[in-house]
């Protein structure tokens, strides 16, 4: 899943300042499992809004909508009326579904509602971490499983740096050393082996090194 | 132009050899640095130049390298992976052999987030295995990374950092190898303080015969307070045991004790197998080096 963080009240307060009618937009799928943009998250949104609004003395109204996932034309177009009524819209899906509204109502200023932070999951309950970089070029049989670039501050793929202690990373003794854990991982299933040989240059540019991506499957169009 | 090492030739003769760690700079003036170098001339084989260490920002290490050859002393210069991808890498290779650096120490780098620039965008395209590879292909194939002709081969001793104070120690050599196969000619390792953590990779490391036969260049670091002590105690990849922390609370002079110390540790890791020489890292404590040699 994408998962996101709401971003800080003031800076949106501060975004949204010039206008007095707005469209607050949750996306019904990853934001809201991870509770950063779903229609609850919304509603907060709108009513923190308002009432910040009116404590400083002017008039704020709000719209609130969230449809099934806002990376989609089709779904988007589901916010087409509330738009129109609307002078701004603020979108709490991820990245991608921020960009989609914008597209869609090119007339209406668009702002984001939440920061979109990385592909992951819900290690426990309220604590998502970052597993997959979407670099186009995936080696996780080879690592256990584990992935070396998203979980690896440096994105190495030749072992550890010279900094992992105690299964901990240089950059932060909280963050787990992924080097130390596909070691313990492949020692485990007597794939050590695996590790000796030298992985060449990797080819970055299938990721996002190689400009914005596009995947075409002729065999879906219509 | 090529670049002889004399490095090398020291080692091939089986000379113990002293390179010492030379403070870089921190603005546009090379004053600073030939202070330290008189400090050390003529006393070391080499002088071993880091690269933006800690992910701070330093005189470029190359300009460095230029002025104390320059100068008169050889250099060691490294080259870490955090700040420059494949074609800064091989475009570094040809430019310092081409300006007569010969020996290129290759490094992870400290990750951007520990030093005053925490915003720095990484690179890591390439990574420590694969730097000593291509520099390997560049001279011994005379080809780049990407197959193409190196028009003049760089001539490069090519050394590589290993840390036998991180982990997981068990596969430190089996890293060691990795660097070994990709064509490294020498190893320098962090700053021993630990000598029974060192012992035991140092055994590790002879077990594994092809790894016999290349020099390892142990890092020495003289601890000039308590703080000091404490202070890299919380680094990252360095082991500094209490005992020695104690030692200088315990003294009167704890830089005097510091010293003692770093040179019981140099004692030590002469008599170990493969130790083939030393590293100074003593940047901006230059004045302590001699102490140290002598």
């Amino acid at each position: 899943m994408i998962t996101a963080v709401r971003k800080p009240l003031n800076e949106i307060i501060e975004m949204v300042a010039p206008y007095e009618k707005i469209l607050v937009t949750g996306c019904g799928t990853c934001v809201t499992i991870d509770y950063s943009g779903g229609a609850k998250e919304a509603a907060i949104l709108a009513s923190q809004l308002r009432i910040a609004r009116r404590l400083g003395g002017k008039k704020l109204e709000t719209l609130e909508q969230t449809v099934e996932r806002q990376c989609e034309w089709e779904f988007v177009k589901e916010f087409t009326d509330h738009a129109a009524e609307c002078q701004a819209i603020i979108s709490m899906a991820c990245g991608a579904g921020i960009q989609t509204v914008a597209a869609a109502f090119p007339d209406k200023p668009v702002f984001p509602g939440v920061n979109t932070r990385f592909v992951g999951m819900p290690q426990k309950q309220g604590v998502w971490e970052e597993r997959c970089i979407c670099c186009g070029n995936c080696v996780l049989h080879l690592t256990g499983g584990l992935c070396p670039f998203a979980r690896c501050a440096k994105t190495l793929l030749n072992g550890p740096c010279e900094g992992s202690q105690d299964g901990k990373c240089e950059v932060n003794r909280e963050l787990d050393c992924v080097w130390q854990q596909i070691y313990d991982i492949l020692k485990e299933k007597g794939r050590l082996a695996d590790l000796q040989k030298i992985f060449p240059l990797r080819d970055w540019s299938t990721g996002e090194d190689g400009g914005y991506r596009i995947t075409v499957r002729e065999d879906m169009m219509l | 132009m090529s670049a002889n090492s004399g490095l090398k030739k020291l080692l091939e003769k089986g000379e113990f050899v002293i390179i010492a760690g030379i403070g870089i700079p921190r603005g546009a003036d090379f004053k600073p640095l030939e202070e330290r170098y008189k400090l050390l001339e003529k006393k070391v084989n080499a002088f071993y130049i880091p690269d933006n260490p800690g992910a701070n920002v330093y005189l470029l290490g190359l300009a460095a390298a230029v002025h104390l050859q320059k100068l008169g002393g050889e250099t060691l210069l490294e080259l870490n992976c955090r700040d420059r991808n494949r074609i800064a890498i091989q475009s570094s290779i040809l430019g310092t052999a081409a300006l007569g650096i010969p020996n290129l120490l290759f490094s992870t780098g400290d990750h951007q987030t520990l030093g005053n620039f925490r915003g720095a965008k990484r690179v890591y395209d390439v990574d420590l295995t694969q730097a000593i590879q291509i520099a390997r292909g560049m001279r011994d194939e005379k080809k780049f990374s990407n197959g193409e002709e190196v028009e003049q081969p760089p001539s490069v001793f090519i050394g590589a950092e290993v840390n036998p104070f991180a982990d997981p120690l068990e596969f430190r050599p089996a890293l060691m190898a990795k660097k070994v196969e990709a064509g490294a000619d020498f190893v320098q390792t962090r700053a021993v303080f630990d000598l029974e953590r060192f012992g035991k990779w140092i055994k590790l490391v002879r077990q594994q015969k092809p790894l016999q036969k290349i020099p390892i260049l142990a890092g020495i670091m003289p601890l000039v307070s308590v703080e000091h002590a404490k202070a890299l105690q919380e680094a990252p990849g360095m082991i500094v045991p209490d005992s020695l922390v104690q030692r200088l609370e315990s003294s009167s002079k704890p830089e005097e004790e510091g010293i003692k110390v770093a040179k019981e540790i140099i004692n030590q890791v002469k008599k170990m197998e493969g130790v083939r020489g030393i590293v100074l890292h003593a940047g901006g404590m230059e004045s302590l080096i001699p102490q140290l040699i002598t």
